[in-house]
Parts: C-alpha cells; sequence; structure tokens
C-alpha cells in the first residue's frame, strides 16, 4: 500500500513536470515606443579628379604588344626562372646528352595570327625587370642593340582530336642561345626574352601570361634532347624533352596624356588614368549608433565611349593628400589607401557603375577610417585597353550615394 | 492498475492548465506578490493563517507558532493566454524555498529565497510599418524581448510581546539581471538588433503585525518601505546588424554580422537609481469558525514611487504604479491527532479581486479577479506537509482592451524536523 502511494506521489509530480512544458508566443503590441527606426540619406556633390600614374600591368592574365584604342604597348618582357631541385638548363651543358633543339613557345587565343602580325624575340642575360613595379618609366629609352635578335617566330595551331582550335602558339628557336642560357661563370644571369615589332605599325597581338593558367599556357622554354642507354650488344638512344617555365612576365604601356581628355572623368589600366572621389559625409546627420543597412555608391557611366563590364575596384584613401597635379604622371600611386576590408570592387553596367560602400560609411560613423576620399582604379584583369568613363553631366542622374540606416 | 489510471488524470489535469505573460512586460516585469499565490502552502493568503493552524509562511509574526524547524521549497507553474489575438505563454520555476526556525514559542528565525519578479517577455508589434526607400518598399516590424528578473532573498523574524501581540520583520535582499533584446526586422533582410544588460540591486523592509483579539479573532497588519529603492546598473551594447540572425552578435563564416565587433567602442554602465520604490500595506482580519476552520478577509495596497527613465526600455512601456487587492479566503486545516486520512488533508479556498494602475493614470487600469483552491496533505507525526494549489483567474487590461486568462499551479512540499535541539546519545 505504501509503495503504490509513493509511486502514485512520484508519477503525479512527474507528470506535472513534463506536461507543464514552457510555451513562448510572442504578444503582438503596439510598440511605437521603440526608437529603432528606418531612414534614408541621399549624398550628392561628389567631386572627382583623375591623375595619372605609369601603368604596372605584370598581374594580367594576357600580355599585350602593339597599339589599340590609342594606347600602346611598347614590349613585353619575360624572364625564365631557375628550376628547383633539378635545374634543367644544366642539361644544355651535359655530356652525357646530345642536345638536338631548344625552343620558346608562347601561346595566343588569336586563331587568325599570321606571320606579318608576330613580333621579334629577344634575349638578354642581364637585362632585369619587376613584375610588380617595373612601368614604362623604367624603359623610355630601351634599346635593343646590345640585345640578341632572334627572328619571327614559327606559328602552330593547337588542334584537339576533333580539330577543334585550342590555341596559336608562337614557337621561336633558340638553339643559338645554347652557350648563354647555362652560363655558369655568369653569376647574375637572369635569362629576360623581349617581344617588340621590328617597327611602329598597327599591329596588336595578346598573349597568354604566366598568370593566365597553370602551366599548360605559360611562356615556356623547351630543350629537347637525347642520351644514350648501352648494354653488352645494343646501344640505344631515348629522345626526351624538358620544360622550363617563366617565372615572371610584363607588358610594357606607354601612358599618353594627350589622350586623357581634361573634361572627362575615366578610369584606364593602360592609360594609368585612376581618379579620387570626394563626398562629404554629414556625420551630424546620423544619430549616435546608428548602423548602416545599405549604402551605394551610384556612378552614371558614359556608355558611348565606355567599354561595359569594367571591373572598378574603390578604396578609401588613408593617406592626408592636399593636392594631385592631374598633368604629372606618377611612378607611383600618390594616395596611400586603407586596403581590405574596405577595398572592393564591381563590374559597370550600361548605365552606372553601382557598388556597396556600406562598410566604409559604417566605420566613418564609428570614426575608424578617415573621410579623405576613395581612390577608384580599374581591376589588373581588365583589359588595359579599355576605359571606363564617368558621365558627371547628367542632369537627372547624378553620381550620387544612397545610405538606408536604422536609427537608435 | 490504480496507479496509472491516477497518473492519466493527472497528466489530463495537467495539460489544460494555463498564467502569467503580459504583466511581465510592464515596469520590472511581473512581480510575484502581486499575483497569483505566493506559495503552494499559501494558497492566495499573505498574512492569514494558511500553512497550518495559525501559521503562514509569508507571515513571520506567525512562524513562532510552529512547532518544529520546516524547510518549504515551492514549484510554480504559470500559463496565461491572452486573446484577441490569441497568445499563450508558460514558465516554471521555483518559486519560493523558506526555512524558519521557531524558537521556544516566543520568537523565531527565517531565510528564503524567491524570485521577486519575473521579467521574461517577447513582444511583436502588432503592425509593421512601409517605409518608402529611394524607390523600394521595404516593410519593417519591432520585436522587443526581456529575459531574466529580480530575486530576493528574505531574513525575518518574529517576536512575541506579549500574549496578544507578536512583532515580525522581514529584510528583503533585492538581486538580479536582465538582458533586453530590441529589433527591427526589414523585410527583404536580415534584423538590426540592440541589446542592453540591466543589474539590479535594492533592499526593502517589512514588518509585520500579529494581534490576538480573542481566542476566535486576530487580526494582522504588514506595513513594507524601500529602504534601498532598486537600483540598476545598465550597459547599452552597440546596435548591430545580425545577418546570420541567430540573435547574438558574432562574426562566424559564412555570414558575418555587421559591423565587425572589434570595430566597435562599447559604451559604459549607467546606473540609474529609484527604478523601483514599491510600499504597500496589507491588513487581514481572521475569524476562526472552529478548531479547524478559518474565514479571513485581506486587504492591501501597493503603489510603486519610481522615478521614470529614458535609458531602459521597458517592452510594453508602462509601469504599474499602484495594486490595490481585496481577498476573502477560507481555509479546513488537518487534524494534527487524528488517524483518517481525510483529517490530515488542509483545504484552501480563496477568491482575489485586484486593480492595478498603470503610469500612475486612473484612467490606465489593470482589472484581476480570481478564484483559489487548494490541498494540503500531511504526514508523518511531526507534520511534514505537501501542497497544491491551482488559481484561475482574468486580468482586464482596459488600456490595450484585452483580456488575458491565466492559470497557475504551485506545489509545495514542507519538511519539519527537530533542528538544534541537544540529544541524549543512546
Amino acid at each position: 500500500m505504501k509503495t503504490l502511494r509513493n509511486n502514485w506521489l512520484f508519477s503525479s509530480f512527474f507528470s506535472l513536470f513534463i506536461s507543464l512544458s514552457c510555451s513562448n508566443d510572442p504578444i503582438n503590441s503596439d510598440l511605437d515606443h521603440s526608437s529603432l527606426s528606418l531612414d534614408t540619406l541621399s549624398i550628392n556633390g561628389l567631386s572627382f579628379q583623375n591623375y595619372l600614374v605609369y601603368p604596372n600591368n605584370g598581374s594580367n592574365d594576357m600580355l599585350y604588344l602593339g597599339k589599340k584604342n590609342n594606347i600602346e604597348s611598347t614590349a613585353i618582357f619575360i624572364a625564365m626562372e631557375t628550376p628547383s631541385p633539378v635545374n634543367y638548363w644544366a642539361i644544355l651543358k651535359d655530356t652525357n646528352v646530345i642536345v638536338d633543339s631548344i625552343r620558346l613557345e608562347i601561346s595566343s587565343e588569336d586563331s587568325t595570327l599570321s606571320a606579318e602580325s608576330v613580333p621579334n624575340l629577344y634575349f638578354s642575360p642581364d637585362s632585369q625587370f619587376s613584375e610588380n613595379t617595373s612601368t614604362y618609366y623604367d624603359f623610355q629609352n630601351l634599346s635593343f642593340s646590345n640585345w640578341r635578335n632572334l627572328g619571327t617566330p614559327v606559328i602552330k595551331m593547337d588542334l584537339n582530336d576533333s580539330s577543334n582550335f585550342i590555341s596559336t602558339k608562337l614557337v621561336w628557336s633558340i638553339d643559338t642561345l645554347k652557350e648563354v642560357l647555362y652560363d655558369t661563370l655568369d653569376t647574375n644571369l637572369v635569362r629576360t626574352f623581349s617581344l617588340k615589332y621590328s617597327s611602329d605599325d598597327s599591329n596588336f597581338i595578346e598573349l597568354f601570361s604566366e598568370e593566365a593558367g597553370y602551366q599548360t599556357t605559360d611562356p615556356k622554354v623547351l630543350i629537347f634532347y637525347r642520351f644514350e642507354t648501352s648494354s653488352e650488344d645494343t646501344t640505344v638512344y631515348d629522345t626526351t624533352f624538358r620544360t622550363i617555365y617563366s617565372a615572371s612576365d610584363l607588358s610594357i604601356l606607354k601612358p599618353d596624356q594627350n589622350t586623357v581628355p581634361s573634361d572627362k572623368i575615366g578610369i584606364s589600366n593602360g592609360l594609368g588614368l585612376r581618379a579620387k572621389m570626394f563626398a562629404t559625409i554629414p556625420l551630424d546627420s546620423f544619430s549616435v549608433g546608428s548602423i548602416i543597412k545599405s549604402a551605394d555608391l551610384i556612378i552614371p557611366i558614359d556608355s558611348a565611349i565606355s567599354d561595359i563590364n569594367f571591373k572598378i575596384i574603390i578604396d578609401p584613401i588613408e593617406s592626408d593628400i592636399q593636392y594631385v597635379d592631374s598633368s604629372v604622371i606618377y611612378f607611383e600611386d600618390p594616395y596611400d589607401t586603407y586596403g581590405g576590408p574596405y577595398r572592393i570592387s564591381n563590374f559597370t553596367t550600361n548605365e552606372n557603375y553601382i557598388i556597396s560602400i556600406k562598410n566604409y560609411i559604417q566605420n566613418v560613423l564609428l570614426q575608424n577610417v578617415k573621410t579623405l576620399g576613395i581612390k577608384i582604379v580599374a581591376d589588373a584583369n581588365n583589359d588595359p585597353f579599355e576605359t571606363s568613363w564617368f558621365d558627371l553631366t547628367g542632369s537627372n542622374n547624378k553620381p550620387t550615394i544612397k545610405i538606408v540606416y536604422v536609427k537608435p | 492498475m490504480s496507479s496509472l489510471k491516477s497518473l492519466i488524470i493527472v497528466i489530463k489535469l495537467c495539460t489544460i492548465v494555463y498564467s502569467q505573460g503580459i504583466m511581465n512586460g510592464y515596469g520590472i516585469g511581473s512581480v510575484f506578490e502581486n499575483q497569483g499565490s505566493i506559495s503552494g502552502s499559501n494558497g492566495l493568503a499573505k498574512l492569514s493563517s494558511s500553512f497550518m493552524n495559525n501559521v503562514s509562511i509569508s507571515n513571520p509574526s506567525t512562524w513562532n507558532n510552529l512547532d518544529y524547524t520546516y524547510l518549504s521549497v515551492s514549484y510554480s507553474f504559470d500559463e496565461a493566454l491572452l486573446k484577441n489575438p490569441s497568445n499563450l505563454n508558460g514558465y516554471s520555476s521555483l518559486s519560493n524555498i523558506s526555512w524558519i526556525i521557531p524558537v521556544k514559542s516566543k520568537s523565531s528565525f527565517g531565510l528564503s529565497l524567491a524570485p521577486y519578479s519575473d521579467q521574461r517577455i517577447d513582444v511583436l508589434s502588432d503592425s509593421s510599418i512601409t517605409f518608402i526607400a529611394f524607390g523600394d518598399t521595404l516593410e519593417s516590424t519591432k520585436q522587443i524581448k526581456r529575459v531574466g528578473g529580480i530575486v530576493s532573498f528574505k531574513l525575518g523574524g518574529s517576536r512575541v510581546l506579549n500574549s496578544k501581540v507578536t512583532i515580525g520583520t522581514m529584510f528583503n535582499f533585492l538581486f538580479g539581471s536582465s538582458r533586453v533584446s530590441e529589433s527591427i526586422q526589414i523585410t527583404p533582410s536580415s534584423p538590426v538588433i540592440q541589446k542592453s544588460r540591466q543589474r539590479y540591486s535594492g533592499l526593502l523592509s517589512e514588518a509585520f503585525l500579529n494581534f490576538k483579539i480573542n481566542e476566535k479573532n486576530k487580526f494582522y497588519v504588514s506595513y513594507l518601505i524601500s529602504l534601498n529603492p532598486l537600483r540598476v546598473a545598465n550597459r547599452n551594447k552597440p546596435l548591430f546588424d545580425d545577418v546570420n540572425k541567430n540573435e547574438y552578435y558574432d562574426y562566424f563564416s559564412p555570414l558575418y554580422d555587421f559591423p565587425h565587433p572589434d570595430s566597435l567602442t562599447y559604451p559604459g554602465e549607467e546606473r540609474l537609481n529609484d527604478v523601483h520604490s514599491p510600499s504597500s500595506y496589507h491588513l487581514a482580519y481572521e475569524h476562526k469558525l472552529n478548531n479547524r476552520s478559518v474565514f479571513s478577509i485581506e486587504m492591501g495596497s501597493y503603489s510603486d514611487d519610481y522615478k521614470a527613465n529614458t535609458i531602459i526600455q521597458i517592452p510594453l512601456n508602462k509601469t504599474i504604479s499602484s495594486v490595490n487587492t481585496q481577498k476573502i479566503l477560507f481555509t479546513r486545516f488537518s487534524d494534527k491527532l487524528s488517524l483518517s486520512m481525510i483529517d490530515k488533508v488542509t483545504m484552501r479556498f480563496g477568491f482575489q479581486n485586484k486593480q492595478g494602475t498603470l503610469e500612475k493614470d486612473k484612467e490606465n487600469k489593470i482589472r484581476e479577479i480570481g478564484i483559489s483552491a487548494g490541498l494540503g496533505f500531511r504526514f508523518k507525526k511531526i507534520g511534514n506537509q505537501i501542497d497544491f494549489n491551482y488559481y484561475y483567474g482574468l486580468r482586464d487590461y482596459e488600456n490595450i482592451n484585452r483580456k488575458e486568462y491565466f492559470q497557475q499551479v504551485q506545489l509545495s512540499t514542507s519538511l519539519a524536523d527537530l533542528w538544534f535541539v541537544k540529544r541524549r546519545q543512546k
């Protein structure tokens, strides 16, 4: 009886605990007293200024040579690597093998290349360049008189099994460089090749740079050689080759101030054309603690003279430079910027360049970044011969920053 | 089989139990002593005898009438059903732990730990706001969530002055914390949330008088004042965009809340005084119908002389400034000496009527009526007791024209023993 009573008591308490589970329905009520609210702010009167910087195009997927859209690439430089841990250049001096041929091969996606449209190849064991910093300024007086002229290439079409075009290969024989490509006496051997048209004609060529893909389309040197394997009664010659890829490559783009109209604001890699934008952000208009929900910078594009799908980077300026001379070509960008996470990019459309600068505006409100303006540059992977021009003259479509924010 | 049937009956009873809700959104939350029963062994009574003959757990001036030291634990289930639109809220928690030591029937000492106020509430705006931003239509709704509450640690005692008068006192140390999350949900987008944290402290004191008019009639009085009105240390956290919609301000892949927490300067703590400064008095008259039955009437008046502020977000933007209470109670106690099961049962019935006023505005009323029924079962010779109390009522919020049906189930167990008595070793 006692056990039964205890069971009953235990069951009663236990069932109460499990059956009276908590529930939590939101209660609907008037919350007008909650101060959180949405608001908008439109910032107009954005000012722009163009400036020029000697262009460096080292990180572009393509190499360019020739003139297009009034922008000129005067030369291409390619430096070959020293393979490690096995230095294949040593094959050239290996007495156990017979070097049959040495070829330099550069790929292009242009299936229409002809013998008339290909450049000459030059070689110098001493000429140096930096893929990341060298510009036209460093090679203004470049002369190939001390370079070895290796002439024009043989053009080979690379087709797949279905005879479809894959790429065009420009192949130069560089057998004559056998002695200098592996010169053990030269302590500063750099193996720099250069491409240049023999005359300043209207030719233009696009080639794959080492950034375009992993080895398959890289500029490369191929060393074909034989070596002998002997047994008691037979001697066999095996033929093989080794590939040495480029370490760095660069198109030398010549900036030309004469091609930049003074009444327009544009962005171009080939011209070295950049812009600074300044907007007065009315900090007093925001309540302390406001959160930016969206902040779009909208710049109208002059579609009549601009290339679309042009990728533009914006980066807030950190350095406090008061004045930049538009008539000067700067060796390097005069503005230091914050970079990530404020450095962002987007593509232009036919009508506008729209990019979210929410993070920048928020951190301006938080006083983490200065309001010194925004640097606008073209992404390195844009075609350097393309330009995007802003339309600042439209009466109904002015550059603006549209902000939606929540105020506490 | 009998046990199984009992279990099924209890489950069926429990699953229709409902209490509490919208009161949590006013001021510092729902003050426990202003709603329902204090514990299972009290029923609706505060001052008059309810636990056993001549004893109320919540009235120190009666503690000296206990025969043994008691440890009493009470658990409360509360549910509230709001109508139009329908919202159901339910919570459960410990509602009281008391340890009461009578000293030679002349005085007593007691400790108690109990929730003081419950601040848990989730309020959603009853309409959305349409906002046109640069040609885009945005819909926004607001929400305020509050969790936490205030706990009171009570220290009290009593002293018999003469055969008619016993006085008691209780110090009520208040402490606790709460968190408020205020958000605006913008469709289609992520919510923007502002959080804040409050830490509370305060000290109340309540004096009790037990006046024995004659053998059949008693009169009780209590008066509560704020020695240190409730203070709050409030810390507002920065507003953030809850991009990953997990309601926490975090920065974990793949969706980062905005802005980065490290980019913010966190504001300091603000201290506010007098956010809750209650005072109250209660009067009770108790008439003994016979040796085991009492009839009592209680009335009380509570007022909160709080200082309004704009720093702390109150979910429903109002504070209860006064409550007047009237109670009619009947209790039939168990017979200590009887061996009959029926005689070991204590029965409690009560009716309660309350009128609350919001924001010191007499037109801003909350009316409450409720009935209560409870049972207590006494077991073992020393008087251990299990109590069950059920309270059902209706609140009418005239300010928002809504009605709330609430239910409360209290379960208490009280264990008696002789403490601090030297026993001769066998």
